[in-house]
C-alpha cells in the first residue's frame, strides 16, 4: 500500500525526511520501502490502523514524540434525520450505522488539491462526492459510502440478509445473487453489499443533488463471506475484514462535511441517523510492571512506559504495581495485557532487548527418535553411492493408480493442478519421473533414492525408494559398467541391511503391478512383506517415456524399524592358517546360483569357513547352453592346521555330489 | 697429460665425492659432461692422451682408464638424479585420474536441515514429528487462528475435506508436543509443509523448521540470544541480528529476524542493497496457545520461531530458484559435495 510523503506530513508537520520515515516505520513493524514521493508499506493482518495516512503519521508521532496534527472538522451539532427509517436485523453483522443526509450537493469536478492528493497515490478523480469518500478512506482508513439519497427507496436504510431471488449489480458492473449476504437495502431491494461494495442502483451520478453518506461498522466475517462468494476484492473489504476504529466514526462524518462545505457552501446538512446496537466500550485492563519485565527480560523505566502509553492513547493510570489502561479503538487487536506489552516494546524498540540464553534445564531427549534413525540411514545410503532426491508428496491420479493399487488414495479438494491432485501412496512414481527427466537431459548412470512419508488413509508410513539405470557409459576411465541394473540394485539393498544391522530379509518371487513379471521380487522380514524390488515393466517404462531398463525398490521403513536389530556375537580371530581352493563348475544355464550355493551349504563340508562366488562365465569354450560358476572355498579349523588331503577329500565329495545333482563338471 | 702420478683409486674417490655433492639433475648433468663430455670430458681427454703413452704402459693404464670409465658410467646411471622426472620411465602413469570411490550425495535440503538440527541438538533440543495431513484444529484453532481470523485466508491451504488439510506449518507438532510433555521443554519440529503457491521463491511443498522453548522464566531476551547464536552458527561469528516487530497468530509479541548480509560489505543483489536479509519469524508464545494445551500462562512463558529450510539453503548455497530442489537434475545434485 502506497502512502504519499506530503500527505503524511499534513498530520505530522515536523516529519523527518523520507528515508528516515521508512526506517522508523520498519522499526515499529511496518515493512516499508521508499518509493518516489512516498513509502510502500506491506501490512501484516493486525495493522488496519496503519492503512491510512493519518495512521502512518500517528505511528511516527508515537515513535518520534512529534505532535500529531488532527485535521479540521465540521463542528455544528447534527440534527436527527426526520422522515427516514433505519433498521437492522443483524446486530452482529452491523453493530453501528451512521447515515448523514446532505442536500444541494452536486457531482462537480474536484478541486486541484484533492485531485493532486488522489493522483499521488494513483487514484483516479471522478467527481467531488466520490472523491471525498475516497480521500477519507485514505485519510482515516475507514471506508464510507455515498448513496444518491433520491435513489434510496422509501427513505429507508435496512441492514438485512439478501432474500431468495434478490440480486445486486455492484459498482464494478457485475451482477450477483444476494441471497444470504449482508446487504444495505431500501424499502424494496438491496442497494449495497455491506462493507464490500455499493450497488449501481443507488450510485451517485451527475444529476445527484441529495447525498446520503454511510459510515458503519461491519463484522469482519460477514464482510469476508460476501467478498469471497462474490469474488470482490475491494478496498472496503480489505479494511473491514481487519477492523475499523469505532471511536473516530463521527469525526470522519464531520470531516466529510467540512471538506464538502469548503467546496460547495450551498450544501446543507439535513440531519443524521446513528443506529448503535452495540456501543463500543474500551477494554480496560491492568498492565503489571512485573509481567512486562518478565516477558521482555529487561526493565524499562517507569516514565518511559507511562509516556508511551499516553502517546498511544491508552490513558494510563498508575495503580497496583502497574498501569490501569483503556485500549483505544484504533488498536483493534489490543485487548489483553500481552497485547499492550507488545505495543510498548514495539515502540520502545526490539534493539533494546538483551541477548541472553535461557538456563537449559529439563527436556526429554530421545536419542532413538525417527529423526536420528533417518539421519543414520541417509548417511549409509549416501556412503554406498546413491544420490538423494526430493519430490512432491502429490502427483496426478492416473500415475498414482499405476503404483498405488485399487484402494482409494487421499485426494486434495483444491489442488493447484491435476498433476498435483492426489497424495502419494508410493514414492516411486515421482522418483521415476525425476529419473526420466534426467535421462531426457542426457544424464547417465542414475542411482537415485528418496526417503519420506507416504499417505495411507489415516497413517503416514515412512518409505524408502531406490531407482537405478545402468547406461553403457562408465563413471570413470577404469571401470567397465556392464552390470545388470537389477544386480546393482540388489547389491545396494543387501549392503544396506548389513550396514544398518537390520534382520535378514527374505527375497521371494512376488508379482507386483509395476514390475516386469520375470523380475518381480518381494522383500519379507519377520514373515511380513516390507516391499518390492525388480525391473520396471514395459508398460511403466512407456508411461514415463523411458527407453532403458530401470531397476527399482521400495520398502516400508516403519516396518523395518519395528523389527529388533540383528544380534552380532563377536567372532574370535582364527589362529591357524587356512586353505583356499578355487573351483569352477560347468552347469546348464537353467541351473541358478542359488541352486549351487544351496547345495554347497547343505553339503556341510567340515571346516568350511567361507564360500564366495568369484566368477560367472558364459561362452563358446563351454559349449552352448552351459555356464560356469567359479566358487572360492576357504577352509580353516580353530583347533589345528588343516592338511591338504583332508580338504581334498571334502572337495571330492562335493564335486561328485554336484555332478549327481546338477550334472556339474569341473571346468578344466 | 702423462699418467705418472695418476692412480685409479684417487680418481674414483674424487669422482664419488663430486657425485655425492650432486643434489639435482642439473648438477648431475654437469658432472656427467665434465667426465664423459665429448669435448671437455676428463675421461675423453684421458683416452686421447693415452695415444702418447709409451707402448709398455699402455695396457695397464688403458685397463684402469676403462675401469674408471665403466665405474663412472655405472655410478652416474645409478644416481637418483640421473633422470629429471624418473617416474616418467615407470609403467605407471601417475598423471592418470585416481580411481575414485563412488560416493553418493545428500540433497541440499537434507544438508541444510542437518546443519540446522546440529545446532539445536547441541543446545539439547528434542526433535518432534507429526502428521503431514493435519486436522484444522492443530493447524489453526490450537494456534490461535480461529475461522474468522484474516490470517486464515492468507494461508492458502490445501484441503482434503472440511476437517483435514495439508499442514501449512509444523506448529501443530509443537501443540502435540506440549499436550504430551510438561514444561520446561525445548524442541524443534522440522518437516514438510504445503501452501498453494508456486513461483521462483515459492513451492507448493516446502520444508520448515520451527522451534519452541517453554519454561517458568523464558523472556524475549532469551529468544534474541538464542537466535543470535543460531545466526552465528549459520553465517559466521561476526553476524549481527536485527528484530523487527511483526505479526503471527500464535506469538505475541512477534518479530521477524534479519541477519547482516554475509555476502557483502556494502550492499549486494542478495540483500537487495539493504545489508540485511530476512531469515525467520519468531515471538513469545501467545497465552491463548498455552491455554489450549492446558499450561498456565501466568506460570510459564516461552518463545517460538520458524524458518523455511529452502530459503536458508538458497541463501547459504547460492541457489537461485526454489524449483531446482524438486527437479533433482543430476547436474544439480552433484554440486553439493562438501557443502
Ligand atoms: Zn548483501
Amino acid at each position: 500500500m502506497f502512502f504519499s510523503y506530503d500527505w503524511i506530513k499534513k498530520y505530522l508537520p515536523g516529519a523527518p525526511e523520507l528515508a528516515e520515515v521508512a526506517r522508523l516505520l520498519n522499526e515499529t513493524g511496518l515493512e516499508t520501502e521508499v518509493l518516489k514521493g512516498g513509502v510502500e508499506v506491506e501490512h501484516t493482518v493486525n495493522r488496519p490502523d496503519a492503512m491510512c495516512h493519518f495512521g502512518i503519521a500517528r505511528e511516527l508521532s508515537v515513535k518520534t514524540g512529534l505532535p500529531l496534527h488532527e485535521p479540521e472538522i465540521y463542528e455544528e451539532p447534527f440534527k436527527h434525520l426526520d422522515g427516514w427509517r433505519i433498521d437492522s436485523t443483524d446486530a452482529v453483522g452491523c453493530p453501528q450505522y451512521m447515515g448523514l443526509l446532505i442536500e444541494h450537493v452536486a457531482a462537480t469536478p474536484s478541486p486541484s488539491w484533492l485531485v493532486r492528493h488522489l493522483e499521488a497515490i494513483e487514484q483516479t478523480s471522478h467527481n467531488l462526492l466520490v472523491d471525498l469518500s475516497n480521500f477519507l478512506l485514505w485519510e482515516f482508513g475507514h471506508p464510507c459510502h455515498a448513496f444518491d439519497a433520491d435513489r434510496v427507496g422509501g427513505q429507508q436504510i435496512i441492514v438485512r440478509k439478501g432474500e431468495s431471488g434478490e440480486r445486486l449489480t455492484t459498482l464494478d458492473g457485475r451482477d450477483h445473487d444476494a441471497e444470504g449476504l449482508l446487504c444495505i437495502a431500501d424499502d424494496t431491494r438491496p442497494i449495497a453489499f455491506a462493507g464490500v461494495m455499493g450497488g449501481e442502483n443507488s450510485e451517485v451520478h451527475s444529476g445527484t443533488t441529495r447525498l446520503l453518506l454511510e459510515l458503519a461498522r461491519f463484522d469482519p466475517s460477514s464482510v469476508r463471506a460476501t467478498g469471497r462468494r462474490c469474488n470482490i476484492h475491494s478496498d472496503a473489504r480489505h479494511r473491514f475484514e481487519r477492523g475499523v476504529d469505532p471511536e473516530r466514526m463521527e469525526q470522519i462524518v464531520r470531516r466529510f462535511v467540512q471538506l464538502l462545505l469548503a467546496e460547495q457552501p450551498q450544501a446543507r446538512v439535513v440531519g443524521w441517523m446513528n443506529m448503535d446496537l452495540k456501543p463500543f466500550k474500551r477494554t480496560e485492563l491492568l498492565l503489571r510492571s512485573k509481567r512486562l519485565a518478565r516477558i521482555l527480560g529487561i526493565e524499562l523505566s517507569h516514565k518511559e512506559v507511562t509516556d508511551l502509553l499516553v502517546s498511544m492513547g491508552f490513558a494510563p493510570q498508575e495503580r497496583d504495581g502497574g498501569w490501569w489502561v483503556s485500549c483505544p479503538g484504533y488498536k483493534v487487536d489490543v485487548v489483553r495485557e500481552i497485547d499492550v506489552i507488545e505495543e510498548v516494546i514495539r515502540f520502545a524498540g526490539l534493539d533494546r532487548l538483551d541477548t541472553s540464553l535461557p538456563a537449559m534445564a529439563g527436556s526429554d531427549y530421545d536419542a532413538q527418535s525417527i529423526a536420528a534413525f533417518e539421519d543414520h540411514l541417509l548417511k549409509i545410503i549416501k556412503e554406498m553411492g546413491l544420490q538423494e532426491a526430493r519430490t512432491y508428496s502429490f502427483l496426478n491420479p492416473a500415475t498414482e493408480k499405476l503404483f498405488g493399487g485399487d484402494a482409494d488414495p487421499v485426494f486434495l479438494r483444491n489442488p493447484m493442478s491435476e498433476s498435483q491432485a492426489v497424495m502419494r501412496r508410493n514414492i516411486l512414481p515421482n522418483l521415476i519421473e525425476v529419473l526420466s527427466r534426467n535421462v531426457r537431459h542426457g544424464n547417465k548412470n542414475l542411482r537415485l533414492f528418496e526417503m519420506g512419508h507416504v499417505y495411507h488413509g489415516q497413517i503416514e508410513p515412512h518409505f524408502l525408494a531406490i531407482t537405478i539405470t545402468a547406461g553403457n557409459e562408465t563413471e570413470g576411465w577404469w571401470e567397465p559398467s556392464n552390470h545388470h541394473p537389477f544386480l546393482v540394485l540388489k547389491g545396494y539393498v543387501m549392503q544396506l541391511f548389513d550396514e544398518m544391522g537390520w534382520p535378514e530379509i527374505e527375497v521371494v518371487s512376488r508379482p507386483c503391478s509395476y514390475l516386469e513379471e520375470e523380475i518381480s521380487l518381494g522383500l519379507n522380514m519377520g514373515g511380513a512383506s516390507i516391499g518390492f524390488m525388480g525391473m520396471l515393466s514395459n508398460r511403466i517404462l512407456g508411461h514415463f517415456d523411458l527407453d532403458q531398463p530401470v531397476a527399482v525398490c521400495e520398502m516400508d521403513l516403519s516396518m523395518v524399524r519395528a523389527q529388533p536389530k540383528k544380534k552380532r556375537p563377536f567372532k574370535a580371530l582364527a589362529l591357524f592358517p587356512g586353505i583356499q581352493i578355487d573351483l569352477a563348475f560347468v552347469v546348464d544355464l537353467a541351473t541358478s546360483y542359488a541352486d549351487l550355493a544351496g547345495a554347497i551349504a547343505t553339503a556341510n563340508l567340515p571346516n568350511l569357513e567361507d564360500v564366495q562366488l568369484f566368477d560367472q562365465y558364459v561362452g563358446k569354450a563351454l559349449g552352448s547352453g552351459k555356464k560356469s560358476l567359479g566358487f572360492r572355498f576357504r577352509f580353516r579349523s580353530s583347533e589345528r592346521t588343516l592338511t591338504n588331503d583332508e580338504v581334498m577329500q571334502s572337495i571330492d565329495r562335493l564335486v561328485s555330489q554336484l555332478a549327481d545333482q546338477f550334472g556339474a563338471s569341473l571346468r578344466s | 697429460m702423462d699418467f705418472t702420478n695418476w692412480n685409479l683409486e684417487q680418481a674414483l674417490d674424487s669422482f664419488q665425492q663430486k657425485l655425492a655433492a650432486c643434489d639435482d639433475h642439473e648438477s648431475w648433468q654437469a658432472l656427467r659432461l665434465s667426465y664423459l663430455g665429448k669435448k671437455q670430458g676428463l675421461i675423453t681427454g684421458m683416452l686421447l692422451a693415452m695415444r702418447d703413452l709409451p707402448k709398455e704402459r699402455k695396457p695397464l693404464v688403458g685397463k684402469q682408464v676403462n675401469q674408471l670409465k665403466q665405474a663412472v658410467e655405472q655410478a652416474l646411471k645409478d644416481s637418483p638424479h640421473a633422470e629429471a622426472r624418473s617416474l616418467r620411465k615407470s609403467s605407471l602413469d601417475v598423471t592418470l585420474p585416481g580411481i575414485r570411490p563412488k560416493c553418493g550425495t545428500l540433497h541440499p535440503l537434507t544438508i541444510t536441515r542437518h546443519r540446522l538440527i546440529d545446532f539445536f541438538r547441541s543446545y539439547g533440543y528434542d526433535v518432534g514429528e507429526g502428521p503431514e495431513i493435519e486436522t484444522t484444529y492443530y493447524n489453526f484453532e490450537a494456534l490461535n487462528t480461529p475461522e474468522s481470523h484474516p490470517a486464515r485466508e492468507e494461508a492458502d491451504t490445501f484441503y482434503i475435506d472440511d476437517d483435514r488439510l495439508l499442514r501449512t506449518q509444523t506448529s501443530g507438532v509443537q501443540i502435540r508436543y506440549m499436550e504430551s510433555h510438561q514444561p520446561p521443554l525445548r524442541m524443534i519440529a522440522p518437516g514438510k509443509v504445503f501452501r498453494r503457491d508456486d513461483d521462483i521463491t515459492h513451492s507448493p511443498m516446502f520444508h520448515q523448521l520451527e522451534g519452541l522453548v517453554v519454561g517458568p522464566d523464558i523472556t524475549f531476551g532469551h529468544l534474541k540470544g538464542m537466535l543470535q547464536a543460531f545466526a552465528r552458527h549459520l553465517f559466521g561469528p561476526n553476524t549481527v541480528i536485527r528484530l523487527r516487530p511483526s505479526f503471527f497468530p500464535f506469538t505475541e509479541p512477534s518479530a521477524e529476524m534479519d541477519v547482516s548480509c554475509p555476502f557483502c560489505e556494502s550492499g549486494c543483489r542478495v540483500c537487495k542493497q539493504t545489508r540485511w536479509i530476512e531469515i525467520l519469524g519468531c515471538g513469545m508464545v501467545d497465552p491463548n496457545v498455552f491455554e489450549h494445551v492446558g499450561y498456565d500462562p501466568e506460570a510459564v512463558s516461552g518463545f517460538a520461531f520458524g524458518m523455511g529450510i529452502e530459503r536458508i539453503a538458497m541463501l547459504s548455497l547460492g541457489i537461485p530458484d526454489i524449483r531446482l530442489f524438486y527437479q533433482n537434475d543430476r547436474r544439480f545434485l552433484d554440486q553439493f559435495r562438501g557443502a
